[in-house]
């Protein structure tokens, strides 16, 4: 099996030219990952505290539609204390990891109230995807070994601690990538069975459009766009692109900032076009990736080109071929 | 070393699970096994597109003549038309049109949670349209099928 792990990972990482693979016992490294993981705690207290304006409206008694989390409130008479007291454990753990995220129990806390919410609010009758990650992130997180927040931690702390770092980086980027794989496996379908695609030049006004007449709404952008398609037309298969390879980019250290900010342009877009919002997420994205400890400081267009998904693997065969026998 | 490598090896394990479990939640009926989706999020580009509205014909003592959609009544929803509301009533059109008095009376319980309490009497409609059509000249191809 670890063999297995070791080609899969050798097969997403980066190129031979490209910017080397993780350093797992890098002790700078290491303390840019302890920070990033306490900030994380202190934004998910933010993320919070964000939501207690809230709170007046989500302890009315009301019709819910419960996801399993939740399912407990069903039961007769259970609403009034049951709100309350979950509120009050989301806010409370929140709070109890913000101080303390060394523990795993304040971890596990968080964790569960954090379900709990994001549970309680996508139950009436519509899941909504804008608080899934910080959940995934906290997941990711209780893996993180004993010790993780010492300053002098030993080497295989400082190595478990990165590597529970990086597979968050990947579980965040694994959503994007599923993402991109339903718009590729759609869009190939809808192309060899001779539907509109999102290929073409219409497709993403046909997006935009549905989607405004839906929501009965407007956009900064949205109306333009489905006007002027050649506009519009090269933005859905480059969110494709980046969605597809946010999980090669997630082994390839060179390529974290860049992805991050694409994937955060992703969401400002959307916001702007199609009037879905997704802040948290874009906040994950800059803490996790634009922040990334893994990445070099500065940015150098070679490095990047050579570690490129798609374009590496084809420099990659045409050196290949270009080679003398 | 070998505790590293059972941490790396859970790890992979929580990667796989969220894809897993993630494509195996869209074949379900809620299209996700909460928190782990399969973020399926517009795969597809709409063609000609069928759905479900609510046409109001009374509401708050107002009479409407020819019935209004109900997102362009004022006052009727408690909060600005969402998705979620949009979803509700693709919900309750398909359980009107299937005859599913259960699924219907639940989406219809969800759905009144979002508007105002005061009297209200409708058409369920079912609407079909191409969505730039539609945009531009607001045609459309409206049929009731329920009068609740």
């Amino acid at each position: 099996m670890l063999i297995r792990l070791r080609s899969i990972r050798r097969l997403l990482g980066p190129a031979p030219s490209g910017d080397g693979p993780f350093r797992l016992d890098n002790p700078d490294t290491f303390l840019r990952a302890q920070t990033l993981i306490r900030a994380f705690y202190a934004f998910l207290l933010g993320l919070a505290l964000w939501q207690v304006p809230d709170f007046a409206n989500l302890v009315q008694p009301r019709e819910l539609d419960p996801l399993w989390p939740v399912a407990w409130l069903e039961a007769p008479g259970s609403q009034f204390l049951g709100l309350r007291l979950l509120l009050g454990f989301y806010l409370g753990s929140s709070i109890f990891a913000a101080v303390s995220p060394s523990g795993r129990t304040a971890r596990w806390l968080v964790f569960l109230g954090l379900l709990e919410f994001v549970a309680l609010k996508n139950s009436t009758g519509k899941i909504g995807h804008s608080l899934h990650l910080p959940i995934l992130a906290s997941l990711a997180l209780l893996f993180l070994p004993p010790g993780w927040e010492r300053s002098g931690a030993p080497r295989a702390v400082r190595a478990s601690t990165l590597l529970v770092f990086g597979a968050t980086q990947a579980l965040l980027l694994l959503t994007y990538s599923m993402s991109g794989l339903g718009k590729l496996g759609g869009g190939l379908y809808e192309l060899f069975t001779g539907q509109f695609h999102p290929f073409q030049p219409e497709g993403f006004s046909r997006v935009i459009a549905e989607r405004l007449l839906q929501t009965h709404s407007t956009s900064v952008a949205g109306a333009w766009l489905i006007e002027h398609p050649f506009a519009s037309w090269p933005l859905l298969p480059l969110a494709i692109y980046v969605q597809m390879f946010a999980i090669v980019a997630a082994f390839r250290p060179a390529l974290h900032r860049p992805w991050g900010l694409a994937l955060i342009l992703l969401h400002v877009g959307n916001s702007f076009i199609l009037t879905i919002h997704f802040p948290v997420s874009g906040a994950l994205l800059a803490l996790f990736l634009l922040c990334s400890p893994f990445a070099s400081p500065g940015f150098d267009s070679k490095i990047f080109f050579a570690e490129l998904p798609l374009l590496s693997a084809l420099r990659r065969v045409l050196r290949t071929r270009a080679k003398p026998a | 070393m070998k505790k590293l490598r059972r941490l790396q090896f859970r790890l992979a394990l929580l990667l796989a699970g969220a894809f897993g479990i993630g494509i195996l939640g869209a074949l379900t009926s809620r299209g996700e096994i909460f928190p782990l989706a399969s973020w399926f999020l517009f795969s597809l580009v709409p063609q000609q597109v069928v759905s479900y509205d609510l046409q109001v014909r009374h509401f708050n003592g107002h009479d409407f003549d020819p019935p209004k959609p109900f997102a362009d009544v004022a006052g009727l929803l408690l909060s600005r038309p969402s998705i979620s509301a949009y979803q509700l009533v693709q919900r309750y059109g398909v359980a009107c049109e299937k005859k599913d008095a259960p699924g219907a009376a639940e989406a219809l319980r969800l759905l009144s949670a979002k508007f105002s309490n005061a009297p209200l009497k409708f058409d369920v409609v079912r609407v079909s349209y191409d969505p730039l059509a539609r945009w531009r000249t607001g045609q459309l191809n409206v049929e009731t099928i329920a009068q609740p």
